[in-house]
């Protein structure tokens, strides 16, 4: 009886993985995979996969996804990084490795403004990556600094991946976005601690800092207000509790319309492609979701998610010691998916583990956008590495891993620190609810 | 004959652990193992967590996906507005404890569960138990209201069809936010109050941002109802079908004393969190009164399955009620 | 044949890609119009929870041909990659090929759905009370919209196969 849910486990996850191999789209290798499940084994009408969509799908909480994609298309498009960049520039040149520290930052605040880490890489591979090298910056450190500096966007609010896993999951977003602040700036500051260190190690690394006056200074920060108007007031008005994220979203789509606007980079081309980039982006991922959400019925309906989660809750390593085996599998998952696609194929099996373990599925959910986003640094598939490579041709895979994998010390230690003191994820959460 | 019956128990699980009432459906909990006993280990009960969500229960229970569920009817009443007349205000006492006790007569009443079961039938579906809880019949609020006027304007969170028609008669502007936000909806004034339970309220922290419990007259009942599907059930002999309503029977006092005790448990919690609890005044009633036949002509009219038959249930219902109050002198 | 394909491929721009394009932007209006009604007129509107979620379902899938014409529903390519051009293009119709028959599951499942929800008379909870037959026939429209765009890949992908003889670059 045991024995036979086990066999159909196997053959339904070697399934997946075949298709997978072979290239099909992972949505459609979950789907199919999902619906021999569904009819052969639990004996359940085609029916139940359409419900399952719907129902899962169906939710006001998950379009604050759609509304944050297209705000961050707005101003991906519009040419506003540039800007950002080289206001951050002024302030952070003087540190050893400055233009690596700005792009580390300017990574942080645009992660503020989207989620996507697609559209940060590329920019900043476009307009930093040039001026770094006419500075004489060592191609390893201004490539690795760029690939990096993406695995802030997902944990500095707004982030669409912990919007994914709070709506698929029903978690507070609010909750999440608040849990991910703080550990965004800790990881931020250990980012800029490794650039500097590795500048002081190697000296020809890096051109000496430079510094600019108070009034450039002043200059450029009055040059990037509005925008810093714009990320405040939206998770302002989050964090305040004044509006739903989905609303915040809402808000924030309309105000960097309004925005670009008024520097007249707004055109109608943009706003087209910007919605169609959205449909797309929505598309893939939330059918992925449809689809996981059906395998987890599925898997669920034949008894086995039960057996797996009692299988790892029993294995003799302790609660910690299950915690790093999910982490570990996500870096060698993390050769061949992107963080998104993980959290969709291994969160139906993970998700029950956790509640079962009795682990603040928020705190959770925090260490696993670093478990999942260490993913876009890792060879052979690396998304960051991929799409920078794409901006910088010139300059091989090698390089950019190269410069990218000392990075990976600070995303370890900043998960230790989160392991040590789960209240840099958990007390601002709980200062929002009233204490 | 001594053939093994293997019934799948889709459970949501939607109130959490914290709730006495929702342990019966545990796996190894009192359902599973009353069956298993009464049965000579003929009914063997394979409990599903999540096997659907919520909304889906009811049409995935009546198809057959799984043999038995438990459902949310308040989450329902828009669907399936005749198996929610708990929600229409007026019917049975406002106060919880006597609420509760009237609302489990009617449920034990045969004119009422004739009704029932040929209602259900339709659909496919055998009516097992009832699972009565904390009735979402308060005001969570910053505001002391003490009468219909202090609520005129107020944005009020409510869930469910019939509460939201309520508190409009009432005065108040209904919204509907997503549950998992509505502490710091509340802290920022996103909303002025929200209407549920005393218990589920405080349980999601609506003690900390509110002031106030005022006890309103709407949706007295909250209450989830245990179907089974008709084909798996008329499967069964004769006699394991008597051990699955004997049993169900019994379920359904447990599940009623236990939240009754709660209840009363959870008052003196929420006391001493710093809430003060209030009603609206007497010299209101007329209007509210009023406020509670809109409600429950909306119910008899609104457009939806089994129109016909709710005037009949209406009927029955206040009925088993009355003779509950006749019998228990109250 | 190519007249077919560029037929279909309108189609997937028009309805698949437009028409949620558009959607995204009328729910940016609507979450707005909600917040503005909640705040500034005191007197919320209320649908926004309930339409917002059968806009999303509707993106998604209505979406879905769109998004494959654009090749942005994403695959494991790391495996494939590391195999000749020409097995490359045969694995690509064969995984074209299954997708296609996934077609099958997907719409035979939401004209299930749709007969069920007429069956019940399934209406959301909240007080709209929407039949949910309405939103629930995106899904359809979605996967046969789907499938047209599928059947023009696999001419598209066969077209090339015949081009270049399954072989070199
Ligand atoms: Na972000
Ligand atoms: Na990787």
């Amino acid at each position: 009886m045991m024995g036979s849910e086990v066999g159909i486990a196997i053959a339904l996850i070697a399934l997946l993985f075949m298709l997978l191999i072979i290239g099909l789209e992972i949505g459609w290798s979950v789907g199919i995979t999902a619906v021999i499940g569904l009819v052969w084994y639990v004996d359940q009408p085609l029916g139940q996969l359409a419900e399952t969509a719907f129902g899962s799908l169906n939710s006001f909480t998950l379009t604050a996804l759609p509304l944050f994609i297209f705000m961050g298309g707005i101003l991906g498009n519009t040419g506003v990084n540039e800007k950002l960049f080289s206001a951050i520039e002024k302030w952070v040149a003087n540190l050893p490795g400055g233009l690596a520290c700005s792009v580390i930052c300017g990574n942080a605040v645009f992660g503020a403004m989207c989620g996507s880490t697609i559209a940060a890489t590329a920019t900043f591979g476009k307009i930093a990556f040039p001026v770094m090298e006419k500075k004489n910056y060592s191609p390893k450190l201004a490539l690795g600094a760029i690939a990096s500096g993406t695995v802030l966007a997902p944990l500095i609010p707004p982030s669409i991946l912990l919007i994914l896993y709070g709506a698929w999951q029903g978690l507070s977003i609010v909750d999440l976005l608040a849990a991910g602040l703080i550990p965004g700036l800790t990881l931020t500051i250990l980012f800029i601690l490794t650039i500097i260190i590795q500048v002081k190690l190697k000296p020809e690394l890096a051109p000496p800092a430079m510094s600019f006056t108070m009034r450039e200074k002043l200059l450029a920060l009055i040059d990037v207000l509005p925008f810093m108007g714009v990320i405040l007031g939206v998770l302002g008005a989050i964090f305040g509790g004044i509006m739903t994220p989905t609303e915040a979203a809402g808000l924030g789509a309309f105000l960097s319309i309004l925005l670009t606007l008024a520097y007249r980079r707004l055109t109608f081309e943009i706003v087209k492609r910007s919605l169609l980039d959205t449909v797309k982006i929505t598309s893939f991922s939330l059918f992925i979701m449809a689809m996981a959400t059906l395998i987890s019925h599925v898997f669920n309906s034949a008894g086995i998610i039960p057996l797996i989660k009692e299988f790892i809750i029993g294995l003799p390593i302790g609660k910690y010691g299950i915690l790093m085996l999910f982490f570990v599998m996500y870096l060698l998952m993390g050769m061949f998916f992107d963080s998104w696609s993980m959290l969709f194929l291994t969160f139906p099996f993970v998700m029950p583990v956790i509640v079962g373990l009795d682990i603040n599925p928020v705190w959770w959910g925090i260490i696993y956008v670093m478990a999942g986003e260490q993913s876009t640094i890792t060879p052979p598939f690396g998304l960051s590495l991929f799409v920078l490579k794409g901006v910088v041709p010139k300059h091989s895979i090698g390089t950019i891993v190269r410069g990218s994998l000392p990075f990976l010390i600070p995303i370890y230690i900043n998960v230790l620190l989160l392991f040590l003191f789960p209240q840099l994820a958990l007390w601002l959460p709980s200062v929002l609810k009233g204490g | 004959d001594q053939k093994v019956y293997k019934l799948k128990f889709s459970w949501n699980d939607i109130w959490g652990p914290k709730f006495r009432a929702s342990q019966i459906y545990r796996p190894g909990g009192e359902m599973e193992r009353m069956l298993y006993e009464r049965s000579g280990g003929r009914i063997q009960l394979e409990i599903i967590p999540r096997m659907f969500p919520s909304g889906d229960m009811f049409t995935a229970v009546a198809k057959g996906k799984a043999d038995m569920g438990d459902i949310a009817m308040p989450w329902l009443s828009g669907t399936y507005p005749i198996w929610n007349w708990g929600e229409i205000p007026g019917i049975v006492n406002e106060d919880p404890v006597k609420g509760l006790a009237e609302e489990l007569a009617v449920y034990q009443d045969p004119e009422v569960m004739k009704i029932y079961d040929k209602t259900l039938k339709k659909f496919g579906l055998k009516f097992w138990f009832v699972t009565q809880w904390d009735p979402a019949n308060g005001i969570w609020s910053n505001r002391n209201i003490t009468t219909l006027e202090d609520l005129k304007g107020m944005k009020v969170r409510v869930g469910g069809y019939l509460p939201t028609q309520g508190i409009k008669e009432l005065g108040a502007s209904p919204v509907t936010i997503a549950g998992s936000e509505l502490a710091p909806a509340m802290m920022a004034g996103t909303i002025d109050g929200v209407l549920t339970s005393l218990g589920y309220g405080y349980s999601i922290g609506l003690g900390k941002v509110s002031k106030y419990f005022t006890l309103t007259p709407l949706s007295p009942t909250w209450t989830a109802v245990t179907l089974m599907n008709a084909k798996s059930f008329e499967a069964l002999p004769e006699d394991l079908q008597k051990v699955v309503m004997d049993v169900g029977r019994e379920l359904q006092q447990m599940v009623s004393l236990s939240t009754t005790a709660e209840y009363v448990m959870s008052l003196d919690t929420v006391d001493l969190s710093g809430v003060k609890r209030t009603r609206l005044e007497a010299g209101d009633a007329e209007q509210i009164a009023q406020a509670a036949a809109a409600v429950e002509k909306e119910w008899l009219n609104v457009e939806g399955p089994w129109k016909e038959e709710r005037p009949a249930l209406l009927k029955a219902v206040k009925n088993a009620v009355q003779n509950y109050r006749d019998f228990t002198g109250k | 044949m190519k007249k077919i394909v560029s037929i279909i491929e309108t189609i997937t721009n028009v309805l698949s890609g437009y028409l949620p394009a558009l959607t995204v932007f009328l729910l940016m209006v609507m979450v707005l119009g909600e917040v503005l009604t909640r705040y500034v007129m005191q007197d919320p509107l209320s649908i926004a929870d309930e339409l917002g979620g059968f806009m999303l379902v509707g993106i998604t899938f209505i979406g879905l041909a769109y998004t494959w014409k654009e090749r942005s529903h994403v695959s494991v390519e790391i495996v494939t990659n590391m195999l000749s051009p020409g097995v490359r293009r045969w694995l690509k119709l064969f995984t074209l090929l299954l997708a296609t028959v996934f077609c099958w599951p997907l719409i035979a499942g939401s004209y299930e759905l749709l007969q069920d929800s007429l069956l019940f008379g399934s209406r959301s909870g909240s007080w709209m009370r929407t039949p949910l037959v309405y939103p629930q026939s995106v899904l359809l429209v979605g996967s046969v919209l789907l499938l047209l765009q599928l059947v023009a890949e696999i001419i598209k992908s066969v077209l090339e196969l015949m081009n270049t003889g399954g072989n070199e670059k």
